[in-house]
């Protein structure tokens, strides 16, 4: 098999990482293809369940993008998804996935290159942890877990 | 699901746009495999008119009844396809749409790993496409009265306004008269009334308008419900009536606390506030050829009004009693219609201005003001401390919210903002709102502000309310989260953490459940975040168009061996 080329979702809310993202498109910015996205109305409609839901469907990573602190267009939204995926983190730790395969980022939607640097930064992150435990796709050699399997 | 699923998927090619990247027959090919995939077609430019067109009669032509289109998700092609499912007889919200170009195609190369994510994206797309649902419109009867809690200049406007536009308007003050901070003002900056004669007029008004009704002595105990439907307990010599309205505008204003001691001085008949100013100059107490010192400074920065008030003051002083007036300030903040003039004029006028940064004392000795200070553009050319003495010191007040500004907040289940004032909503929106829809802000009460700015505040208050409660009844779209009353524990999370406070809960047989009772979203207040979805642990609440199973499906159908 070629080189491991993850799969990350991206929650992405409506008002300001979906936004940042269509930025991103109208700019030619170029990010890596492992990212898929999925939008939402505001990072807080993200719970824990959907989250691991996406490992379980064979994400090899998940993050959840927001508005910036204190701007979110439903007030608060953003401040429950961090908690919600601090909480993530707590159980993928937990069960032995790893909490750094989900992170949290806030933007606004005039900042479609820092979305591409998002996009970067979570893609260099989750290939450097290599697949997920509970990837399918990938051969048995990759998956490092050892007691997991 | 439903058995009769028939989707149609429209391709875009957005004028090659998006097929310099990926490939219409691969993807189409992998699309047609999906069980309820009726029909496939791809289009040189989908959002034209004539595509419209050809769209609607493919779709009752198939039968269809989900449709996705694949191309880009810019709100105006999503406005437009919607539009075209309309006129083919569909609902609305039967529509999934792919940003192939905007998440794909614009932000990769070709390679063989986008032809795999371009493939994901339109099964993405399908699979959400099965599980959408219908959103009706519904009839909402709605409360046309308007609840006004403040009877100041404020207060007074917007009743006037509300009940111009239709509305019956109840307006609480909770002294007995009204008028507010206005009557104890000397005059109006810009405005050639003495401010008693406005108010005496807008007092008229208000009183004589049979629409209006004044309830003086009068607070706001507790409110329940939402927009359309309040029930506001009103409060007068400890006893409650209850009274229905459909939406509430808070008009409190601001108190001004004047504190001397911040300035090392107590209170005498020589140092006093702007506000204690206005009330002599206003009983026509005598400056002449007085030797009068202003200052602005020291955490009174915050807003524009004391700025104003001191130079407007200062000028009037000048000019009517030719009195010697110093404004000792460390900033000048003067943005505003005319106000740079009425400084300049002030300057011309002779108002001495003496800048200072941190070193000032002030002594009140034998009726005898002496302020010494140190000059920052003076010092460089003559070093030292300067003395002035002075007939009076006037200082600025602080400016805070009405006093029980918090409870009111408490009751309204509004957050205080900055300084503790009533907070706006999103200022880019309407500075008006408030995070709850039926419930907003007129006047000093979410910032200390000017006469001229709250006609305008009133005027934008009215229309919205006359925007939202048009009629007796309302039409709206149900875009609100609807709840399983099977799965809720009436554990009231949801009500607790929605931004908005849209949700009740509510009592009936029809809420199959232990407690006979279950979470209610509002359709007009609530404002389709999905918070609650997500907070609720029994996971009794759906929110159209981003419903569990919608998601779920989207990241299963995000598996696919490439
Ligand atoms: C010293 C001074 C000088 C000024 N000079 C100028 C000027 O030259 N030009 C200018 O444009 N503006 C000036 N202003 C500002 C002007 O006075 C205000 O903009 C205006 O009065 C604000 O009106 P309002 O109705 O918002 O608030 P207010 O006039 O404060 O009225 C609020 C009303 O609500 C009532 N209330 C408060 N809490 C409750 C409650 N919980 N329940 C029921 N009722 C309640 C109060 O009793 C009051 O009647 C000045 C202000 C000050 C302090
Ligand atoms: S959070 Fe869920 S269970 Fe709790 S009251 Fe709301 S709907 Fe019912
Ligand atoms: S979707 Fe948001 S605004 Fe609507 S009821 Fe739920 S939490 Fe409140």
């Amino acid at each position: 098999m070629s080189e491991f080329q993850p799969k990350i979702v991206a929650f992405c809310c409506y008002y300001c990482a979906y936004s940042a993202a269509d930025l991103a498109g109208s700019m030619r910015l170029q990010y890596p293809p492992t990212i898929r996205m999925i939008e939402q109305p505001c990072s807080g409609r993200i719970d824990i369940q959907l989250i691991l839901q996406a490992f379980e469907d064979g994400a090899d990573g998940v993050y959840v993008a927001g508005c910036l602190e204190g701007d979110c267009h439903f007030l608060k939204g953003n401040y429950r998804a961090k908690r919600r995926v601090a909480e993530a983190k707590k159980i993928l730790d937990d069960v032995g996935i790893g909490g750094e395969r989900v992170e949290m980022y806030n933007l606004s939607g005039s900042m479609g290159p820092r979305f591409a640097e998002v996009a970067h930064e979570m893609h260099d992150r989750i290939k450097g942890l290599g697949p997920s435990p509970l990837n399918k796709r990938a051969t048995k050699k990759e998956v490092m877990t050892g007691d997991c399997s | 699901m439903e058995n009769n699923t028939r989707i149609g998927v429209f391709f875009c090619n957005c004028n090659g746009k998006i097929t310099e990247k990926v490939d219409y027959e691969e993807i189409t090919s992998e699309i047609k495999k999906l069980p309820q995939v009726e029909y496939v077609r791809d289009s040189q430019n989908l959002c034209a008119h004539l595509e419209g067109e050809l769209i609607c009669k493919e779709i009752s032509k198939n039968q269809l009844n989900r449709i996705v289109v694949i191309g880009c998700a810019g709100s105006r092609e999503e406005g437009f396809f919607r539009e075209v499912l309309v006129k083919a007889g569909l609902n609305p919200h039967l529509l999934s749409m792919v940003n192939l170009l905007g998440e794909c195609c614009a932000v990769h190369e070709k390679n063989p790993q986008v032809k795999v994510k371009s493939i994901e994206l339109a099964r993405m797309g399908v699979a959400r496409a099965a599980l959408l649902e219908e959103v009706k419109h519904g009839d909402v009867p709605v409360n046309r009265t308007v609840l006004v809690i403040g009877g100041g200049l404020a207060g007074m406007e917007t009743a006037l306004e509300n009940a111009a536009r239709g509305f019956k308007v109840i307006l609480a003050e909770k002294e007995d008269k009204l008028g507010g901070r206005l009557a104890r003002v000397n005059s109006i900056i810009g405005v050639d009334r003495k401010p008693a004669e406005l108010l005496d007029e807008k007092v008229k008004a208000v009183t004589s308008n049979p629409a209006i009704e004044v309830r003086t002595n009068t607070r706001l105990g507790d409110l329940d419900g939402n927009i359309g439907g309040f029930t506001a307990w009103l409060v007068k010599d400890g006893t409650e009536t209850p009274v229905e309205v459909g939406a509430i505008v808070v008009a409190t204003g601001v108190q001004t606390i004047f504190c001397p001691v911040k300035y090392g001085l107590s209170i005498a008949d020589n140092v006093i506030g702007q506000m204690k100013l206005e009330r002599l100059l206003a009983d026509g107490k005598d400056f002449n050829r007085k030797n009068i010192s202003m200052i602005i400074g020291k955490g009174t920065e915050a807003f524009n009004l004391p700025f104003v008030i001191a130079v407007k003051n200062a000028l009037l002083l000048r000019q009517k009693f030719n009195a010697t007036v110093n404004l000792f300030y460390t900033n000048i903040k003067v943005g505003g219609d005319n106000w740079e003039k009425m400084y300049t004029d002030a300057r011309a006028a002779g108002v001495n201005f003496f800048k200072f940064e941190d070193n000032i004392e002030i002594a009140a000795n034998n009726g005898e003001i002496i302020i010494n200070y140190e000059d920052p553009f003076l010092g460089n050319k003559v070093p030292g401390t300067y003395k002035i003495t002075s007939d009076y010191i006037v200082l600025p007040e602080e400016l805070v919210p009405s006093e029980g500004t918090e409870e009111l907040a408490g009751v309204l289940r509004l957050e205080l903002g900055p300084a503790s004032f009533l907070s706006i909503d999103n200022a880019h929106i309407l500075p008006e709102m408030t995070s709850r829809d039926g419930i907003y802000l007129a006047g000093s009460c979410q910032m200390p502000g000017f006469v001229n700015e709250i006609e305008i505040s009133a005027k934008a208050v009215a229309e919205e309310i006359f925007r939202k409660l048009y009629d007796e009844k309302v039409s709206v779209e149900m875009t609100q989260p609807y709840v399983d009353a099977t799965k809720c524990v009436v554990c009231l999370t949801c009500y607790r953490c929605c931004p908005h406070g849209a949700i009740t809960i509510e009592h009936g047989e029809q809420y199959e459940n232990l407690y006979k009772s279950a979470a209610v979203m509002n359709p007009l207040a609530c404002r389709k975040c999905g918070i609650c979805a997500a907070e609720c642990p029994g996971k009794a609440i759906q929110l159209p168009d981003y419903t569990d199973s919608q998601i779920l499906a989207q990241l299963e159908a995000m598996e696919v061996q490439p």
